[in-house]
């Protein structure tokens, strides 16, 4: 439902959100088209790709308008292109350009502005209630749907460029051509066709999903914000832009697609025009015919040995077509190997395989915290005791060398409460430190208690040093709260037993 | 406070206690707190899915003094004079008699309180906090000891009408009753099916134990339990940390401190104390401050409960001072 409303919105705003993807979009793919030799045309196609999410920005921003029933024209849209990119780098690193679902966390960047600890808050509490995995999902699907649509293109093209005899639309694949620019420029146009297609449709899905997330955690009136935004919408849309844009998408689309192959009737190279008038003429009509049935096989396109491209060509391309830097110094390298003066392809092997350990190595201890946490291999870290519990201090370096000695002083000098106070403090903060007893700030008398009994079950607290805690947290209770105060004859032993319990195993 | 009549009410309290776990298995805090409700003089909201053994612990409790018991169930045709009472003309006498409704008993059992309108629920809640009812114009006292356990189940909300949050603040503790140990629920069994035709609540073994007098003394005996100027701080600190405390859009109100004030003393006195420690300040705080708190929509819709967000709460604010 929550990716059909980001439909239902894309539909509403097609126009200026594929005429806004469209314009850098297509200006990407043609200087990429044009900048990059033959034979390289593949990196164009993938650096489109690598660069999706910051064309995905564009028609958030315009879907994120409309929303709220503010219509960005195209050129608006195009205008506040470059502030949206903040953060683009990011965005374009690592892993997160095959984040399948992406666009569900795309917003808290673009459109909340959070960073940092705060967005990645943001990104778990969005993302919760498998929200991230039905924007995963939806990304899976429409990448599948992107490659069904990309196969089609190809079998489209396929038609037309196959040999007419040919039933498989797909045979000039496989072809004559495999090498050719033709192929590569055919490709390249059939990823930008496509991704042109889906990546508003991938950006939409994903925002009625942030937005349906943001309704159930926030419980926005949605149905009401859009009967705002469709009757503001009825508003006269900019018609003229859409046309315009229509217009150049045609011509981009007429400038970036090559000649159709059949139509291409070169004359034969020169070598094949000295073959054939090396033969001489002759011998008679027989000979002629054969000859003549001979040229029409050879002529053929799978046998005639040379290929017609009528596009451009970069001329470092033409003049040589393997000059390819590291395929030529592999080569040389391997075959110097092979006459046994230079290091040999075993060599090489081992090499590569030591870099990819290397590298492996390298990612692990790089990404070695997200692991371990994903694998639950992390060491539980001791928590830290507290320093205040039940409102004192009970860092040791604040106690007394000799507790029982200044409490019974202090007792003595007629300082009762301040003196048991002591006593309390110095048992928790024993329990604490050297028994490793799990205290929280809240704790109170019976909290403490209860940690001692945990404590002795799991073998961490001697006997005497719970019989004592539970022995003066009920002298230091009846006292504190009931004013009710121990003789010196109880107190006396207490001392001795406390000393014995908490102070026997110190150093 | 008198060492002597502590004790003898100790004792008692004790043996009540016991009684009441004798016929209510497995249900031990909630007895508790229904038993420290009962000292504290309020009434107890209990909340629970059907079969948990509530109208058991309300017949059980009843039965264990020679008060009167009396119980409502609350449908949606049910008229305030059906809870009250009403007055009616005696042709013979030629005058109007009063006729009492259920609510003049000790012990009242008010069955799904949520399944009356609200016109209904407030002529109980207002008899629960005056004490007194009044009909034809005249003002009549309820009985002391005086105390109502309304009943409510969290599931099949259909045609109910929720308590609003001002009336909930007349209960003095909502206790929420959950299913018993795998044991205790075996024992449970075992002592209803035993030699017994049907599954009518065998209440047989319930002594009845004190009077109503001996109530009233020991809620008076109850109000006497030393608390701390500490002590009360913290409570107090604590229900004022409600009402800033993120994840609640309304804390509880200064009648929450003297809920909790009042619920501790019951619970020391349980625990055979005649003075409250900040322990029976916490062990008070759920179910008196549950109810009486508002949580926040994001709160809510993260799944948290006031009980969590409670708990937080009370791990956090620092208890008395030495």
């Amino acid at each position: 439902m929550a990716v059909d409303l980001g439909h239902a919105l894309l539909r509403r705003h097609w126009r200026i959100t594929y005429l806004a993807w469209w314009g850098p979009w297509a200006l990407a793919a043609a200087l990429l088209w044009l900048c990059l030799p033959q034979g390289w045309l593949w990196a164009a196609s993938l650096a489109l790709w690598w660069l999706r999410p910051i064309f995905e920005r564009l028609p958030l921003f315009i879907l994120s308008r409309a929303v709220f029933g503010e219509q960005v024209s195209v050129r608006q849209a195009w205008r506040a292109w470059p502030r949206q990119l903040g953060g683009w780098f990011r965005s374009l690193t690592w892993w997160r350009p095959f984040m399948v679902g992406r666009g569900l966390y795309a917003p808290i960047w673009q459109l909340e502005g959070a960073r940092g600890a705060f967005a990645s808050q943001r990104r778990k509490v969005l993302g919760a209630r498998g929200a991230y995995g039905v924007a995963a999902w939806f990304g899976v699907a429409c990448a599948h749907f992107e490659m069904v649509l990309q196969f089609a293109a190809y079998g489209a093209l396929g038609l037309i460029l196959a040999q007419p005899e040919s039933a498989n639309p797909f045979s000039f694949l496989a072809g004559h051509y495999q090498d050719s620019a033709l192929l590569e420029s055919t490709g390249l146009l059939c990823y930008v066709l496509t991704a042109g297609v889906i990546g508003p449709v991938y950006t939409a899905g994903c925002f009625g999903l942030y937005l349906c997330r943001r309704a159930e955690l926030e419980g926005w009136d949605i149905e009401l914000t859009l009967r705002q935004l469709a009757a503001r919408r009825r508003a006269p849309a900019a018609r003229g832009v859409g046309a315009l844009a229509a217009l150049l998408l045609g011509v981009a689309l007429w400038w970036g697609t090559p000649t159709p192959a059949y139509a291409l009737e070169c004359a034969p190279p020169d070598e094949v025009t000295e073959l054939r008038s090396e033969r001489g003429p002759a011998r008679d009509a027989e000979q002629a015919e054969l000859r003549q049935q001979l040229d029409d096989v050879l002529s053929s396109e799978p046998l005639r040995g040379w290929t017609c491209i009528e596009s451009w060509v970069p001329k470092e391309k033409a003049k040589d077509e393997d000059d390819n830097w590291l395929v030529e110094w592999l080569r040389k390298y391997l075959r110097s190997g092979k006459g046994g003066g230079g290091v040999s392809a075993d060599a090489l092997k081992v090499t590569l395989i030591v870099l990819l350990v290397l590298v492996l190595a390298w990612l692990l201890w790089r990404y070695r915290g997200p692991l371990a946490s994903a694998l639950n291999l992390q060491p539980r870290r001791a928590a830290m005791p507290p320093t205040e519990v039940c409102g004192m201090d009970i860092r040791p370096e604040t106690l007394p060398e000799d507790v029982p000695d200044t409490v019974m002083r202090q007792w003595r000098e007629g300082h009762r409460r301040e003196a048991l106070a002591l006593l309390y403090r110095a048992t928790v903060s024993r329990l604490a430190h050297d028994h490793g007893i799990e205290l929280f700030v809240g704790a109170t008398e019976g909290d403490v208690i209860a940690a001692c009994q945990r404590g002795r079950r799991a073998g961490r607290l001697p006997e005497p040093a719970e019989r004592g805690c539970v022995r003066v947290t009920e002298i230091w209770r009846n006292a504190a709260y009931a004013r009710r105060w121990p003789t010196e004859d109880e107190l006396s032993p207490l001392l001795s037993q406390w000393r014995q319990a908490f102070d026997g195993a110190r150093p | 406070m008198n060492p002597e009549r502590f004790a003898q009410a100790v004792e008692a309290v004790r043996r009540v206690r016991e009684q009441v776990q004798h016929a209510v298995v497995g249900q031990d805090d909630t007895v508790n707190t229904v038993l420290a409700a009962l000292l504290a003089g309020g009434h107890v909201l209990l909340e629970g899915v059907p079969g948990l053994g509530k109208t058991l612990l309300v017949r059980a409790l009843a039965k264990t003094f020679s008060g009167q018991f009396s119980r409502v169930q609350f449908t949606p045709d049910l008229m305030p004079a059906d809870v009250t009472g009403h007055a009616l003309f005696d042709l013979k006498n030629q005058d109007f008699i009063v006729r009492h409704g259920p609510i003049f008993a000790n012990l009242i059992l008010a069955d799904e309180i949520n399944r009356a309108p609200a016109k209904t629920q407030a002529a109980l809640l207002e008899a629960m906090q005056e004490r007194q009812v009044t009909i034809e114009g005249d003002t009549h006292a309820l009985p002391a000891p005086f105390m109502v356990l309304a009943t409510q189940n969290p599931i099949d909300q259909e045609g109910t009408y929720p308590l609003p949050e001002a009336q909930l603040d007349r209960f003095l503790v909502k206790v929420l009753i959950d299913y018993p140990t795998a044991a205790d629920e075996v024992t449970l069994v075992r002592q209803v099916t035993g030699g017994q035709v049907g599954d009518a609540l065998d209440l047989s073994t319930v002594g009845t134990l004190l009077r109503p007098e001996t109530i009233n003394a020991l809620q008076q005996l109850t109000a006497e339990v030393t608390v701390d100027d500490q002590v009360l701080d913290y409570a107090v600190r604590i229900v004022r940390a409600t009402r800033d405390w993120p994840g609640f859009s309304m804390g509880a109100s200064p009648r929450g401190a003297i809920g909790l004030i009042r619920v501790a003393r019951a619970l020391a006195l349980l625990a055979e104390r005649d003075f409250v420690t900040p322990d029976e300040i916490k062990r008070a705080a759920l179910p008196v401050l549950r109810h009486r708190v508002l949580l926040a929509p994001e709160s809510e819709l993260e799944g948290l409960s006031a009980d969590h967000l409670l708990a937080g709460l009370l791990e956090q604010i620092p208890a008395p001072r030495a």
